[in-house]
């Protein structure tokens, strides 16, 4: 297992060279600048005070050159600071990665709570009211999209029951149902989808397993239904549910941007997306870089979880 | 037997890993408390006021005070935070001499959800109109305005011109002190301005607005002169309007960040500043205006989302709240709330591009561009009502700008003329004109699209056809960087004197004029805008009708076409007493405040 984890990180390497030259290349392509941004065309000062400016952010040298210089300092563990507000980028991706982490975690254990054991009653009780119905409520989980949900969990909560959260986050350690009841929303919202493409992939990989010969014998051998589902079925058809919630924690990541802003929670996401609205090249590069790091080290843990749920695959 | 154990080890390794895991997935932990600044010698003893007569000479005539029109029932409805809880998180770097309220305390505490993050606090450097908004409570400048926007003392308590009219002699507040207890001196204001003026930090302030300043000098420990190039009528207008206009203590860069700290003189310290989150201000208990604040606190929740303030407002959970025209008809009768829209400085416009297409070098295209403008189905349509007829020089910005009774008549639709202009210049029924491409943005300003609309389906009138492009707000202020916008679409926010909303728009000098803008009388426009700039022995009421004579000419034939003034619509909690809204946009006001 431990030559299959280093080998796992070295492949990490290229992957993630590739997604700083990606991104390092792609923010550039996006119209405008940070002096675009914190000079807007009103206040009038000339081309060559722009020049100037252009000088003092570096974005005046060759982009080879810049990539180098920001690679260099990647390499040194430093992401730079933001242009803005000179903060470090480390240091605030250290203080909202918490928030983020916290956000995308709870979407998917509700997600996995909710949809696991609806895509197995789903299964087995193939064609029934019950399938049906969560076969319509899957359909509608991945139609809706998020930002309307969230939009709708607002209205509904304020115009309905007078409620939305207190304004000052409470630390989940510090208070923990406080806390839960301020990102209630914020969870639900994202854990929407997520819900429904488990519970898809759930029954599917059910109605697989339960086609499978070893579950006859198993029948055959007189086991309880419970143990047949847990022990045979279930176990057998959790390798693609566990791989789809392992690329929906990685992808949640990124995706709390949109509800991260609706919900004016200063997470990863709200850092990105205020990156790319001011052309902060650093934020976004770093930030975009970091959630490349997560995504990597989620898809390897679940890589090496399979052999946890698998005794048939080995590494190494 | 080995592989089974350690798929067991694995599981239960990664339970038990998980629990710090979540304990530690909670809401961002408080803010690592940096070096606080440290305390600087002490100040010198105030020297003798400089034998100048002091004055403070407002320039502003009085108005009556922006007058708010309410909506919603009147049953105050207590607010969920309303005992304030203060956030867990440390303070950062600026000193907090006194407690935070505690949770539960009873501290009296303004929530307002604020529509912009200030991102940083250095107003020399950011153009931002939400540093200024995230700042003013804490930072001030020399001057100030008053709710009339008439300009008066500030951190200094009086001022004179110099008879050349190439320098300003202030005489700070005796009374004036830093956060840190130290008094406010000369070094102060000479360091700030030296620092602004710097080539270093590259303000484009010191580029427009300051550009007449030369630097400053100390005559005194209380008493400053600020040197000029060329005469400045408009410098107190311009250090009240707080736009790279704050007040620094001496070496602040070197004390604390200043973009993310600080320390001030205004009447609410900062306590607090997590970018997209929160601001959080505590009561400074030595302001020198006493009973000032009369509040413990201000909590400023980040909430860039409408549908988010307004659920906030319906909610109750916070005091303030600046919405849309379009979301007030959203929150028409929501109980324990005042709907308040007064006027302030929001002149919505469209550029024109002489510079792409020459035929918008014709005076005669431009006015009937702006005959063919319906501004009355704008204002009702994108506004909801909440605005009026402006000129360059907003309506309601004290009496500089032109009455409403002119406006109406000058700014009239009138489609035959329009028509007329346009086949006088050599296009009948808009043949031959070219397709211009109108430029515009949602974010975050949803009127601008709507008055593309409109102005699309008004030019058709007139035979010109255009196309709408949106584009997402960077990438348009980027192509205005480039001088690519055909027919933009913006607004123009407070500025501090009317000379900063003609002159920029109609100097042959100006980025107007560079792209190719002439008046058909440009060298009579000229010869008065440069009056109104530079021109010290002016009155102020000769101020006032040299302003009003340009706006007329520039409406005549306009560099840009003006449509409206927008209204300040803001939802204000019925526990808040003695708020009073402000035409810069901002809320100098909540420092007079007090919670029933």
């Amino acid at each position: 297992m431990a030559k299959y984890f280093a080998k796992r990180l070295l492949l990490a390497v290229p992957t993630l060279f590739g997604v700083t030259l990606l991104v390092f290349t792609m923010v550039r392509l996006i119209p405008g600048d940070i002096v675009d941004m914190l000079v807007p065309a009103d206040i009038y000062v000339g081309p060559e005070y722009r020049a100037q400016m252009r000088a003092m952010y570096g974005l005046d040298q060759p982009i080879y050159v810049q990539y180098v210089r920001w690679i260099s300092q990647v390499a040194q563990g430093n992401l730079g600071s933001s242009l803005r507000n000179n903060e470090p980028i480390a240091k605030t991706l250290i203080t909202r990665l918490p928030l983020t982490m916290e956000l995308a975690f709870f979407s998917v254990v509700l997600s996995a709570l909710v949809a696991i054991p609806l895509g197995i009653v789903s299964a087995v009780k193939r064609n029934s009211v019950v399938d049906f119905v969560a076969r319509v409520l899957a359909m509608f989980g991945l139609s809706v999209p998020s930002f309307w949900l969230a939009s709708m969990l607002l209205l509904v909560t304020s115009v309905v029951l007078h409620w939305q959260p207190d304004l000052r986050l409470v630390p989940l350690w510090q208070d923990p149902l406080t806390n839960l009841s301020q990102l209630a929303m914020p969870i639900v919202a994202l854990s929407l989808a997520l819900m429904a493409i488990v519970m898809r992939m759930t029954r599917s990989a059910m109605l697989e397993v339960l086609r499978q010969d070893y579950m006859q014998t198993a029948r055959a051998k007189g086991l309880l239904p419970r143990v047949i589902m847990v022990r045979h079925a279930l176990r057998n058809a959790f390798i693609p549910v566990l791989t789809v919630l392992g690329i929906q924690i990685g992808g949640l990541l990124g995706g709390t941007v949109v509800i991260e802003q609706i919900f004016g929670l200063p997470g990863v996401g709200r850092t990105l997306l205020e990156g790319v609205t001011a052309r902060d090249y650093p934020v976004i590069q770093g930030t975009v870089l970091f959630i490349a790091v997560v995504f990597v080290v989620v898809n390897l843990v679940v890589d090496l979880l399979y052999a946890a749920v698998d005794p048939r695959i080995k590494y190494g | 037997m080995a592989l089974s154990l350690s798929r067991r080890r694995f599981v239960l390794g990664g339970l038990t890993s998980a629990l710090p895991i979540l304990a530690a997935c909670s809401s961002a932990p408080p803010p690592t408390a940096t070096s606080a600044p440290k305390p600087t010698a002490a100040p010198a003893a105030p020297t003798q006021v400089p034998a100048a007569a002091p004055t403070t000479a407002p320039t502003a005539a009085p108005t009556t005070a922006p007058a708010a029109t309410a909506a919603g029932a009147a049953a105050t409805k207590p607010a969920a935070a309303a005992t304030g809880a203060a956030p867990a998180a440390a303070a950062t770097g600026a000193p907090a001499a006194a407690a935070a309220p505690a949770p539960g305390s009873g501290a009296k505490i303004i929530n307002v959800a604020m529509d912009a993050d200030p991102v940083s606090f250095d107003c020399h450097v950011q153009t931002n109109f939400s540093s200024a908004q995230g700042s003013e409570h804490f930072y001030e400048s020399l001057t100030a305005f008053d709710d009339k926007l008439n300009v008066v003392p500030s951190i200094a308590a009086s001022w004179e011109q110099a008879k050349d009219g190439l320098s300003y002699t202030f005489q700070l507040d005796p009374k004036a002190k830093w956060h840190d207890g130290k008094d406010v001196t000369a070094d102060d204001v000479k360091w700030t301005t030296d620092r602004l003026l710097s080539p270093e930090i590259k303000s484009s302030w010191a580029q427009n607005w300051y550009s007449s300043v030369k630097g400053a000098t100390v005559v005194d420990q209380k008493t400053v002169r600020i040197d000029l190039k060329a005469p400045w009528p408009i410098g107190p207008g311009v250090y009240a309007s707080l736009r790279g206009a704050t007040m620094y203590p001496k070496d602040a860069d070197k004390r604390f960040n200043i973009k993310t700290e600080a320390i001030g003189t205004g009447p609410f310290k900062l306590k607090e500043f997590v970018p997209a989150d929160r601001v959080v201000y505590e009561k400074n208990p030595n302001y020198r205006q006493p009973d000032i604040p009369k509040v413990d606190g201000i909590f400023g929740k980040i909430m860039l989302d409408e549908d988010q303030r307004i659920a906030a407002v319906r909610s109750g959970t916070v005091d303030f709240a600046q919405i849309s025209p379009d979301g007030a008809q959203k929150l028409a009768g929501v109980k324990g709330y005042q709907i308040l829209a007064g006027p302030r400085a929001w002149v919505a416009n469209c550029s024109l591009p002489y510079h792409i297409y020459p035929q918008f070098k014709d005076s005669r295209v431009r006015k009937a561009f702006s005959l063919a403008i319906d501004r009355q189905e704008m204002i009702k349509k994108s506004l909801f009502g909440a605005g009026t007829l402006s000129g360059n020089v907003p309506t309601s910005f004290s009496d500089w700008a032109l009455p409403d009774a002119e406006l109406q008549q000058i700014l009239k639709r009138d489609v035959e003329q329009a028509k007329e202009l346009m086949a006088k210049a050599g296009f009948p029924n808009g043949k031959g004109f070219p397709k211009v491409t109108m430029h515009t943005s949602a974010q975050p300003y949803p009127d601008f699209i709507s008055n593309s609309l409109i102005m699309q389906q008004n030019l058709k009138d007139i035979g010109v056809e255009t196309e709408i492009k949106q584009m997402e707000w960077g990438a348009f202020v980027a192509l205005g960087s480039e001088n690519k916008t055909e027919l933009g679409f913006t607004a123009s926010t407070f500025f501090p004197d009317p000379d900063l909303y003609l002159w920029p728009q109609g100097h042959s000098k100006s980025a107007n004029g560079t792209k190719g803008y002439r008046h058909y009388d440009q060298e009579t426009l000229d010869k008065l805008l440069d009056q109104l700039r530079s021109d010290a022995s002016l009155s102020r009421e000769q101020r006032r009708d040299l302003a009003r004579k340009i706006d007329r000419m520039l409406l005549d034939d306009p560099p840009l076409l003006v449509f409206y003034n927008g209204a300040f619509v803001e939802a204000v909690s019925d526990r808040i007493k003695g708020y009073v809204q402000s035409f810069t946009g901002r809320r100098p006001g909540l420092k007079n405040v007090s919670i029933a």
